[in-house]
């Protein structure tokens, strides 16, 4: 680092302050003030009663809660497969010769990103509808009609469901961050893997996945972060339901608050959401420097 | 470190100046001209509903004319669907900060009341005893505590009405609708035969099976003692045989497979669009959906659709022609308007979007205002639409629960009934979590 | 592996259309394309349909096209006012964000300084936030500060919790762009800021780029802060014009499409436009750790 570039301290902080202010005051503030909340019983209005930490006490017990906190890790894990791992086999393949049209299939894979989740939502719900969803008239035109469901009304692999489009809708996110980690490879690795066949794809996947790391290191924690904290999809696809079989953290932090007026015990709901978040990306960033001791991001 | 602290420390202390509930200072700028009124209004009736819903064609309609005959009231509108309302009334709600006059469901009542968000009315409404005297016997009821009345009811049409497809019944040999649960069943079990579902149902937005189903079942059950015992903390409770039953009755419909097989993932739309498909031979809904038959059925649908109520259950002690209803939506006031001129104008808008003249153009429009609108030209109205208007009359009102009981005990019940429906949790189950969140609900201070 | 280019090439089209994994492969990524185009052509023309019709078959095409209903809905939402609305702020939005980005990436890529892991972490800590659960501590807050229902309150949260990514992206990308870049600078006697914004800037155009896109699609889309901050219908934003369309006991589906369409255009025609630039921007300013 040249002396040279180093400008002075107020500058420095003149440039920061800002964006760390404005940051500060949407962001911070109003979760210091659920942490606030959030030893309160409060049920809306100016009269709130303070309990101590018996939210949370509450929240360690609360049956629903620990179920929507495992559907949120269940669907990190179909996101971790869906999302990161198909895109980085996508960009592998859009990288390498096997696949032609390649401007196209970047171009569109991307597009579902653009759109609004309820956009997302009801197209999905079509897919999977019952009587007039293209999923079962496809299942019947293939002859599988046995295969054919309400598939939203399945309580076992409703959390499946629910992440396909998710990841249906990330996908072209994660492949063009995969293909931009991915473009420092030389692109002959890959022509050898193609002509050498089954050898040469191992050979090729022993260069490639050193350098996909860190690439893969950050989308596998932007991927955990979205999906630990996702309601958008869930609320417009199923609502959480049946029951409670679909219920996501974010989902249920919300109906607290909005639907059963328990203000107080939404905002330690909040709490934990942030706080179980922060574990989950710490132990996995723990997890993986272990194994690439160099690696890690930030 | 020090420094930290300090920031921290700064950062906290700004946090509580911040996020305080406003409380206290009244936004109605009083001091703003001599006479002018400004009332801020904020509903869930909607204009690109007009000519569709009755409810939002009347008491809009209402809005207007009051606009046309009061130029110096100013009223600022905010109009809302159904759900968004719901999460910005409540979000205001939290930080004190309701407009003037607003919707409130009656199962919010209480919170609202408790929480001093909500005026009392009753001076207001005695100042106009022919206005207040309009309104059905016990329609005001469900926006009433401790003999308070925080509410001005807008509709009070029945939320459990079955629309049938006479023609598929008389097909599989009732020249009428089932008579006794049995009966049903049996139609049931013919009709999944010819491939058609008994009835269409869709609980996908929560709120349909206790509105339309669980109410007027339970009713049929138990009778309104029980009910009245529950709302009054009486001693009765979820787990008792009527409910259980009830709900048991719902859930052996789902398990013989008379009821479509996306019954939790399609919502009422979809419902009543697969009985116009002619996929089911019923739909259990409230009068709203009396219009929808009328506006888009199919012609031979329409023509073949008649309206009833469930049948009695066998040893139960409910009238078995009664139907959840009555009024359960209403408007409030904010409690910081003060007795003036400004809530004077309050009160004659809410006559005018409410009361005879809006009641009429409800009724005439295929609506069952809350307001007698004693006689009205039937003629305007369609044959279905005016069969579910008689059946309405004819009814005998019971409570219907999700505006009656707290909004804690409504969603545990919503949430359960749709695992019960899926075959994943069991009646008792469902009335077990149901007590469980009642008695925390009877609990709080 | 000494073979001529063009050879190679040859040779590798004709094993590409020939061998019956490779054309599986193909057939599987044109399938997943082509899923995610579908939505589009389908709300599309489905949004012609009448109500009828599209309860009678959702995939059949419209037998005589309802335009009525594009008429319908502009007048319903009052389309233009929206769009107005979300245009200005989603772009004063995009300015904010991308200024921030570029100056805070630029800094932390380039300088060391007390905090700045810290900082780092701190930018990032906002993508774990679910700002659903945290809707009423937010209305307080602008409420209190009198910032609530103004043209310019959307502004402030859709840059605040949209600074995450492209800070880090943007950090990234100054990271691969050489030094002597700016060594050359600062011999010239170049100050700091003029180096960030003459020298660096430029250079960064295609990050910025695909920042300012990306961030685009998300507050043009935004639905709570909307719906919770803003009282006066004239300043409703597009997504909130969407819940026209849904009365509470019926909803006109066709018509809702028609909404979906002219909600979705400006959007849609943007990201035609740019896609080749967005994603180059993209996959130059990606991690490369």
């Amino acid at each position: 680092m040249g002396k040279a570039l180093r400008p002075k301290g107020w500058v420095l902080l003149a440039y920061l302050l800002p964006g760390l202010v404005l940051y500060s005051f949407v962001v911070l503030i109003p979760i210091l003030a659920a942490f606030r909340y959030s030893f309160f019983s409060w049920t809306g209005g100016p009269k709130k009663q303070f309990i101590g930490w018996e939210n949370y006490a509450e929240i360690m017990r609360d049956e629903v809660f620990w179920r929507s906190f495992l559907n949120n890790v269940l669907m990190t894990g179909y996101g971790l497969i869906g999302q990161v791992g198909l895109a980085f086999v996508f960009a592998l393949l859009l990288m390498s010769k096997l696949v032609k049209w390649k401007g196209l299939h970047r171009t569109m894979s991307y597009f579902p990103s653009t759109l609004a989740p309820v956009i997302i939502a009801f197209l999905w719900m079509l897919i999977y509808n019952y009587n007039y969803g293209m999923l079962n008239s496809g299942l019947k035109g293939l002859g599988l009609g046995s295969l054919v469901q309400s598939w939203l009304d399945l309580t076992g692999p409703i959390v499946l469901l629910v992440s396909i489009p998710l990841s249906w809708q990330n996908i072209g996110f994660f492949t063009l961050l995969m293909l931009a980690g991915l473009s420092s490879i030389n692109k002959e690795v890959l022509e050898v893997a193609e002509l050498d066949g089954a050898t040469g794809v191992r050979k090729a996947w022993y260069v490639i996945i050193p350098l996909a790391k860190p690439t893969l290191i950050v989308a596998s924690l932007l991927c955990i972060a979205n999906n630990m904290r996702g309601f958008e999809h869930v609320y417009a696809l199923t609502g959480g339901g049946p029951g409670n079989a679909s219920s996501v953290m974010a989902l249920y932090a919300y109906q607290s608050s909005f639907l059963r007026f328990r203000y107080g015990y939404g905002s330690a709901l909040a709490i934990a959401i942030i706080t179980l978040t922060m574990l989950i990306i710490w132990l996995s960033t723990l997890g993986l420097r272990r194994r690439n001791q160099e690696g890690g991001v930030y | 470190m020090r420094k930290w602290s300090l920031t921290l420390g700064l950062l906290l202390s700004a946090t509580s100046v911040l996020s305080a509930c406003g409380g206290g200072e009244n936004e109605d700028a009083a001091a703003e001209g001599t006479d002018k009124i400004t009332i801020k209004l904020m509903h869930r009736y909607q204009e690109s509903n007009i000519g569709k819903s009755p409810e939002d064609t009347a008491v809009l309609d209402g809005l207007a004319r009051f606009r046309a005959d009061y130029p110096d009231v100013e009223i600022v509108e905010e109009q809302l669907q159904n759900e968004d309302y719901s999460i910005k009334a409540q979000a205001l709600a939290a930080a004190d900060d309701m407009p003037d006059v607003f919707i409130v469901p009656g199962s919010w009542m209480t919170n609202f009341v408790n929480n001093e968000i909500v005026l009392p009315l009753n001076a207001e409404l005695d100042k106009r005893p022919e206005w207040r005297d309009g309104y059905r016997a016990g329609t005001l009821d469900a926006g009433t505590r401790d003999g308070q009345v925080y509410g001005i009811p807008i509709a009070a049409g029945p939320t459990h009405l079955i629309y049938y497809n006479a023609q598929m019944f008389s097909d599989i040999g009732y020249s009428e609708f089932p008579a006794t649960w049995e009966e049903l069943m049996d139609a049931g079990a013919k009709l999944a035969e010819k491939g058609i579902n008994l009835f269409s149902y869709g609980d996908k937005s929560k709120g349909y099976a206790l509105s339309s189903w669980i109410s007027a079942l339970t009713d049929r059950a138990t009778g309104p003692e029980w009910t009245d015992s529950i709302l009054s903390g009486g001693g009765a409770k979820f787990t008792d045989e009527g409910f259980v039953k009830a709900i048991g009755i719902m859930s052996d419909l789902a398990k013989a497979g008379y009821l479509n097989k996306d019954l939790n993932s399609v919502d009422a739309d979809a419902m009543v669009n697969y009985y116009f498909e002619g996929r089911s031979a019923a739909f259990a809904s409230g009068i709203w959906s009396a219009m929808n038959v009328v506006n888009n059925a199919p012609e031979a649908i329409a023509e073949a659709t008649h309206v009833t109520v469930f049948p009695g259950i066998e040893g139960g002690l409910g009238n078995p022609l009664s139907s959840s209803g009555g009024a359960g939506v209403y408007y409030s006031v904010n409690a910081g308007v003060e007795a003036g001129d400004k809530l004077e104008a309050i009160m004659t808008m809410l006559d005018y979007m409410t009361g005879a003249d809006s009641a009429r153009l409800m009724a005439e429009a295929g609506g069952f205002p809350a307001y007698d609108p004693g006689e009205f030209d039937r003629g305007k109205l369609d044959r279905v639409a005016l069969e579910a208007y008689e059946a309405s009359a004819a009814a005998d009102s019971t409570k219907i629960f999700d505006l009656w009981f707290d909004a804690s005990v409504v969603e545990v019940i919503n949430t359960e009934i749709q695992g019960v429906m899926a075959g994943s949790r069991t009646p008792e189950q469902l009335a077990e979590e149901t007590q469980k969140a009642y008695e925390t609900f009877l609990a709080k201070p | 592996m000494e073979m001529p280019l063009e050879l190679k090439a040859q040779h590798s089209a004709r094993r590409i259309l020939l061998h019956p994994a490779k054309l599986a492969v193909n057939a599987l990524m044109l399938l997943f394309t082509a899923s995610c185009i579908f939505p589009l052509l389908w709300i599309g023309y489905s949004s012609l349909k009448t109500q009828a019709e599209f309860a009678n078959n959702i995939l059949s095409l419209p037998q005589a096209p309802q335009f009525g209903n594009y008429l319908e809905a502009i007048r319903l939402t009052n389309m233009l006012q929206l769009s107005w609305n979300s245009a200005r702020v989603t772009v004063l939005s995009v300015i904010g964000i991308t200024a921030i980005a570029f100056v805070t990436g630029y800094i932390t890529a380039r300088i060391d300084f007390r905090g700045k892991k810290a900082m780092l972490f701190y930018y990032l800590f906002g993508m774990l936030v679910p700002i659903h659960a945290l809707l009423v501590p937010i209305y307080l807050l602008f409420k209190n500060l009198g910032l609530a229902d103004e043209w310019y309150t959307l502004i402030i949260p859709y840059i605040a919790f949209n600074l995450s990514l492209p800070i880090m992206l943007v950090s990234s990308y100054v990271t691969g762009i050489p030094r002597e870049m700016e060594e050359a600078a600062a011999i010239d006697g170049l100050s700091f800021s003029a180096t960030m914004f003459r020298i660096i800037l430029p250079m960064a155009i295609p990050v910025l780029t695909t920042v300012a896109i990306l961030q685009f699609f998300s507050c043009w889309n935004e639905f709570s802060f909307a719906l919770v901050l803003l009282k006066d219908e004239a300043l409703r934003t597009v997504p909130l014009g969407m819940s026209y369309f849904k009365s509470q006991h019926s909803t006109d589906y066709p018509q809702l499409m028609a909404g979906m369409i002219l909600s979705m255009l400006p959007v849609t025609v943007i990201y035609f436009a740019f896609s080749s630039r967005i994603i180059a921007g993209v996959m130059s300013g990606a991690v490369k750790g």
